[in-house]
């Protein structure tokens, strides 16, 4: 049979493997190569509309996110890359059309902040849960503990009997 | 504290911080771009409605062999059949094209009008000019799209000025007037 420890330890690493795995799955997921049509459709819904109240271009039917959503396909199947078409857009109409955040500045916690808080909090559980390890009795002994534990038993156990028999 | 309020807290934290972030990065703005102005006009090739070959760097070049005062000002306007403000402006368009702009000496400056179909067909500039008027030369066809962003159009009309050094010296967004235009040419 397995220990406390073990058990509790294979949980750990069933909890690792798992995260992993699903990252692994996750990632593999995402490379696979888009056509060119999934790139506009992609980047259109990340454009915003510049004359609309906060919708992408793909989701707007004013004249100028028809012209965007017209001019991203030829931008894609011309070869630009879509860092290259969403600079164009910021440089017509001004950042905020990018709905992606970007990756400097103050926006880069947009990305960080997540991996931030899991680690703190994944941290915090760990550390926690060590120290209340520690606090408990919940230790493994040693042989010459556990043989001391036994002749405690023992001895209690036929005091127990002798005080039975003399009742 | 124990290291789980402490985890608590800083999560806390991060979180908020997150979530302003997010809240406030990239703010929408819907506000024109007017950055264009005092800059070099993006350049527009294209092929009118009447099957005309339109060069505004053309034009441009050609000022450099010229003495100002023959100098051609060029305006570009951004319209589309669907537009009323379109409709609006279009008699002042009109009269910029059929009168020119008169310099103090009582002599014409030299303009070029030029039109851009803006999310609009071949077809439906023609229905337009037929009903309204006009025969300036209007770029049409799948360039007009691309122009459009160049120029940073936000709708129709929008109205471009460009000096005879290829200079963007006005920018009007919504229906222009005669007097806007003229009063922005000096020959």
């Amino acid at each position: 049979m397995l220990k406390a420890t073990s058990l509790r330890r294979f949980s750990w690493l069933l909890l690792v493997a798992t995260f992993v795995t699903a990252l692994i799955i996750g990632s593999v997921g995402r490379s696979g190569e888009q056509s060119s049509a999934d790139r506009a459709s992609s980047l259109a819904s990340s454009i915003a509309c510049p004359q609309c109240s906060g919708q992408p271009v793909s989701e707007s039917n004013a004249p100028i996110a028809q012209v965007i959503r017209a001019e991203i396909k030829n931008q894609v199947d011309s070869g630009l890359t879509d860092d290259e078409i969403r600079a164009f857009y910021r440089a017509q109409y001004g950042d905020w059309v990018d709905l992606n955040p970007g990756n400097d500045g103050i926006e880069i916690l947009v990305w960080v902040s997540p991996f931030l808080i899991a680690s703190v909090a994944i941290g915090g559980m760990i550390l926690a849960f060590s120290r209340r390890k520690d606090a408990s009795t919940d230790t493994e002994l040693s042989d010459d503990l556990q043989e001391r534990v036994q002749e405690l038993r023992a001895t209690y156990e036929s005091r127990q009997s002798d005080r039975g028999q003399n009742e | 504290m124990t290291p789980f309020k402490w985890a608590t807290a800083i999560t806390a934290v991060l979180s908020i911080a997150f979530i302003v972030v997010l809240a406030v990065q990239n703010q929408q703005q819907n506000a024109p771009n007017f950055d264009l102005v005092g800059e070099v006009a993006p350049d527009i090739e294209g092929v009118s409605a009447s099957g005309e070959t339109i060069s505004l760097d053309e034009i441009i070049q050609g000022n450099r062999s010229k003495v100002p005062a023959e100098q051609t000002w060029v305006v570009v306007n951004f319209f589309a059949s669907w537009c009323s403000g379109c409709i609006v402006e279009h008699d002042d368009l009109l009269q910029f094209h059929e009168e020119g702009v008169i310099n103090d000496s009582g002599g014409v400056c030299p303009t070029r009008l030029l039109g851009v179909a803006f999310n609009d067909e071949k077809a439906g500039v023609n229905d337009f000019f037929a009903q309204f008027g006009g025969d300036w030369p209007v770029v049409v066809g799948s360039e007009t799209n691309q122009i459009a962003l160049d120029f940073s159009v936000l709708t129709a009309p929008e109205t471009y000025l460009i000096a005879p050094s290829g200079l963007i010296i006005l920018k009007v967004i919504g229906p222009v007037t005669y007097e806007r235009l003229a009063e922005s040419i000096s020959c």
